[in-house]
């Protein structure tokens, strides 16, 4: 598996992943901005308002019946994050022709690149604000997600990583329609564009169908914004919010300075697995196997920021003996108290995912999505090999490497 | 074991299937894919309280929550390591629905050898007083992790609205209290009854060479005749509802709905049934469907509004779920708009439309992820559907279909909402 660039001009191009297996394709516009504050509920607000309808199909009822008479092709239009900077994703999975009673390639390009293009009707705007306001607010709901939200706001409370891409309550408030519209048409014209096909796909009709679609569109001199990774914490910054809530999730976040291409980014990966990857880890045989804390704790990196982060449920008062374990088994890994079968374990694991990604039209474009933000080319087995040749010393490095910088924890409304 | 093979002249794809002289069913859905997923599973969920193990003549009847006790402890091993440590490189875990549990692993490579731990780790158990007086705590903090999920509420009372006396109106996990009940006695009587291979089925899909998993099966399986027939008993179930109205008070920022229609027909051409449902809920309430623009337009529901239909061999309903401020005006919207297509007949285009979303979507199940089409395929299987008879049923269904099962099920008398509202 390879994937193929074609510039289609300065600033915009075309990519293909092409794989004659699959059933299904997934075509993708993606607008890349730096990620602030500021675009951040313009870019949510816009990502809805292109879901309802465009040039072609001006109300959402009529997209949506079009999008079922192309066998339930479906549109995603989003705008999410990846490290510091902003994307806005308009993208169309289909089936492919040959495994349709009709042809209908031509017609799911010609939708997604008028949703992607010439996108958003007016009328909709209002009420896209309101489901927008309602989104935010409902990210109470899910008290997992929101503690990682919550221990992302405060970490990141300086960085541009941190903004919420559904954007802010009172700034989308304050968005009229005429503005919405001025940031589209800069999206449209300053944005550096990827447009990406993957899976099973004709490429000339690809190729044609992209060449047409932004033919209007100007050059544009646009690069891709990184994270700035942070090696250094000030004092340990400690926050606990208080909700009627049955159980408590302790989350916390530490800082590795792991550049996201330097040698130590696939050890990061094996260490971040290894410390609480899944049930193999240090963190699920001891918070949860050994000593019943919890039904769930897990560690994860995120290579683009250079953060780790883990996230555990647990009873109020487990809180200390909770905290103690996370740190302790943290320490356990800076000592090398692990065992080459250990790490020939989680080695396994990741090699296992990389490989997999292979199956799937999605992941294999958000894999690369992420390679081309880097300025890297690593194929996916590439990538396992790199996981294969890390040693038990880098490990080492990366856990002695890692610094506590936030603690968060959302604790129940009579607790102390 | 001899394999039968069947090619799939749509999806232009071998399908490998056998029988054990357990009784065990194995299936292989071959694919060209980088991964492999294999389950091996049980007709055994959550449900399943009360029965007549083969053999014996008295009805048994259980405590809730065993099946998911069950799944947590068949991990643990004799030396009392976890099964987890059997694997290599590969995602494994399991689950416990209302009509099954499933053991499963996936993998791009070893996965003979991972096949092979599946088989050995789930066939032998190993209970306890002091694990499973262990497990106890790590199972309570699982149910109060669902105790604090408003759309697990939600939909739990909407079940225990709609039945009076089955137990898919119970918590697959069952309360604290059942829980702290379990006892090692229990969980064998439960194990030897319901692990039995011949309750039990094989499916994998992936890059699987079918002989050399079935010399595996041969290998494993020590059983060598089937089991009797475990009958299972439910208890009587009235036509009738519970109540049509339940609600709770969650920190959430939006309410929360379901509007549940009991199907009373159980048994029958289960996967007709679930085509037609769900063409018939889709041009109802499908994001094309008039209801939809005047709900959505009117700022009565969001993006995530929908319909479904669900069911095992011993219950079934048709849902519409969503957020709203004003869940009670949408429910009578929706109750409206039933009674107009049932005066005035199902749309002929949208019923068109919905069934090629229906077509579509299958190709995309299909051609998708292979953990998402063994867990279909298992699912299908132990409850009597051939999955990939779904091109064929899909030609059979017709608009006819559709109208006849919106009289028969959504029925204004045999609806319940629920709605968790927001705490202030």
């Amino acid at each position: 598996m390879q994937i193929v660039n074609h510039n289609l001009k300065k600033g915009i191009d075309l990519y293909f992943i092409k794989d004659g297996k699959f059933k299904t394709y997934m075509a993708s516009v993606l607008f890349h901005r730096p990620l602030s504050r500021e675009s951040a509920s313009k870019g949510a607000l816009l990502a809805q308002v292109l879901g309802r309808g465009n040039e072609l199909y001006p109300t959402a009822r009529e997209l949506d019946m079009a999008l079922e008479e192309l066998y339930g092709a479906s549109l995603y239009c989003t705008s999410g994050k990846r490290g510091a900077e902003q994307i806005i994703r308009v993208a169309a999975e289909a089936v492919s022709d040959e495994f349709l009673p009709a042809p209908a390639f031509d017609k799911v390009a010609e939708l997604l690149f008028a949703a992607a293009f010439k996108g958003g009707v007016r009328s909709a705007v209002e009420r896209e604000k309101k489901n927008l306001i309602d989104r935010i607010r409902g990210q109470i709901n899910d008290k997992r997600v929101y503690a990682m939200r919550r221990l992302d706001e405060e970490m990141f409370r300086d960085e541009p990583c941190g903004v919420n891409t559904l954007g802010y309550e009172e700034d989308v408030e304050r968005l009229t329609a005429d503005e919405l519209f001025r940031f589209y048409d800069d999206v449209k014209s300053s944005s550096a564009i990827s447009i990406i096909f993957t899976g099973n796909f004709d490429e000339a009709m690809a190729e044609k169908a992209a060449r047409e679609a932004v033919a209007g569109l100007p050059e544009r001199e646009a690069g891709r914004t990184l994270a700035e990774i942070k090696a250094d914490v000030g004092e340990v910054r400690r926050v606990t919010d208080h909700m009627d809530v049955t159980q408590g999730k302790l989350t916390m976040g530490f800082r590795t300075g792991v550049e996201p291409t330097g040698p130590l980014a696939y050890p990061q990966m094996v260490f971040s697995c290894l410390y609480g990857g899944g049930p193999d880890s240090k963190l699920f045989e001891n918070v949860r196997e050994k000593l019943s804390l919890c039904y769930y704790a897990s560690a994860w990196a995120d290579r683009l920021t250079g953060v780790l982060r883990v996230s555990s449920g647990i009873e109020f008062r487990n809180f200390d003996a909770a905290y103690n374990e996370i740190m302790a088994q943290l320490q356990a890994v800076k000592d090398g108290d692990f065992t080459d079968k250990e790490v020939d374990v989680v080695k396994k694991q990741i090699v296992n995912s990389f490989r997999s990604r292979g199956d799937a039209v999605e992941a294999l474009e958000d894999y690369y999505t992420t390679q081309l933000l880097l300025g890297a080319d690593v194929s996916l087995e590439e990538a396992a090999e790199r996981i294969e040749r890390v040693t038990r010393e880098e490990i080492i490095e990366v856990a002695n490497r890692v610094r506590i910088d936030t603690v968060y924890f959302l604790a129940g409304k009579e607790e102390k | 074991m001899r394999f039968t093979k069947h090619t799939d002249a749509l999806l232009k794809e071998d399908v490998f299937t056998a029988e054990h002289k357990s009784g065990l069913k194995v299936i292989v859905i071959k694919k060209n894919t980088e991964k492999s997923y294999a389950t091996f599973s049980t007709r055994y969920g959550s449900i399943n309280t009360e029965f007549v193990v083969p053999g014996e003549n008295e009805t048994t009847k259980v405590i809730d929550g065993v099946a998911h006790f069950l799944e947590h402890k068949v991990f643990e091993q004799p030396d009392g390591t976890s099964a987890f440590a059997l694997f290599k490189g590969a995602d494994v875990n399991a689950f416990t629905s209302f009509g099954v549990t499933n053991y499963l692993f996936s993998c791009t490579d070893y996965f003979y050898e991972n096949f092979r731990n599946l088989l050995s780790y789930v066939q032998t158990p190993y209970f306890t007083p002091e694990n499973v007086e262990k497990e106890k705590g790590i199972i309570a903090q699982e149910v109060r992790m669902y105790d604090d999920d408003a759309g697990q509420v939600c939909f739990y009372n909407c079940m225990k609205g709609l039945y009076k006396n089955h137990p898919v109106r119970t918590e697959i996990a069952g309360s604290v209290e059942e829980v702290m009940k379990t006892t090692p006695e229990l969980l064998y009587k439960c194990y030897n009854t319901f692990y039995h291979p011949s309750n039990m089925a094989v499916i994998c899909v992936g890059d699987i060479d079918p002989e050399r998993l079935g010399a595996i099966v041969d290998e494993m399986i020590t059983k060598d005749k089937p089991e009797g027939e475990i009958k299972q008993v439910f208890p009587e179930e009235p036509r009738e509802i519970v109540t049509p109205y339940s609600e709770a008070f969650f920190e959430i920022a939006k309410p929360q709905f379901m509007l549940g229609f009991k199907d009373n027909q159980t048994g029958g051409d289960l996967l007709k049934r679930d085509i037609v449902a769900s063409a018939l809920i889709h041009t109802l309430a499908g994001s094309s469907s008039p209801l939809y623009e005047r709900l959505y337009n009117g700022g009565l529901i969001s993006r995530g509004f929908g319909g479904y239909y669900d069911y095992e061999r011993s219950f079934a309903f048709a849902a519409f779920s969503g957020e709203s401020f004003e869940p009670k005006t949408v429910a009578d919207e929706i109750k409206a708009e039933i009674e107009r297509v049932k005066a005035e007949g199902i749309d002929a285009g949208a019923w068109r439309r919905a069934m090629n979303l229906l077509y579509g979507r299958y190709i995309r199940l299909m051609g998708g992820d292979v953990e998402d089409i063994g867990n279909e395929y298992m699912f299908s299987f132990h409850r009597g559907i051939e999955l990939m008879s779904y091109p064929e049923v899909w030609k059979s269904v017709t608009v006819a279909d559709g109208e006849r099962f919106l009289r028969e099920v959504l029925v204004p008398e045999r609806a319940c909402l629920s709605v968790v509202y927001p705490k202030n």
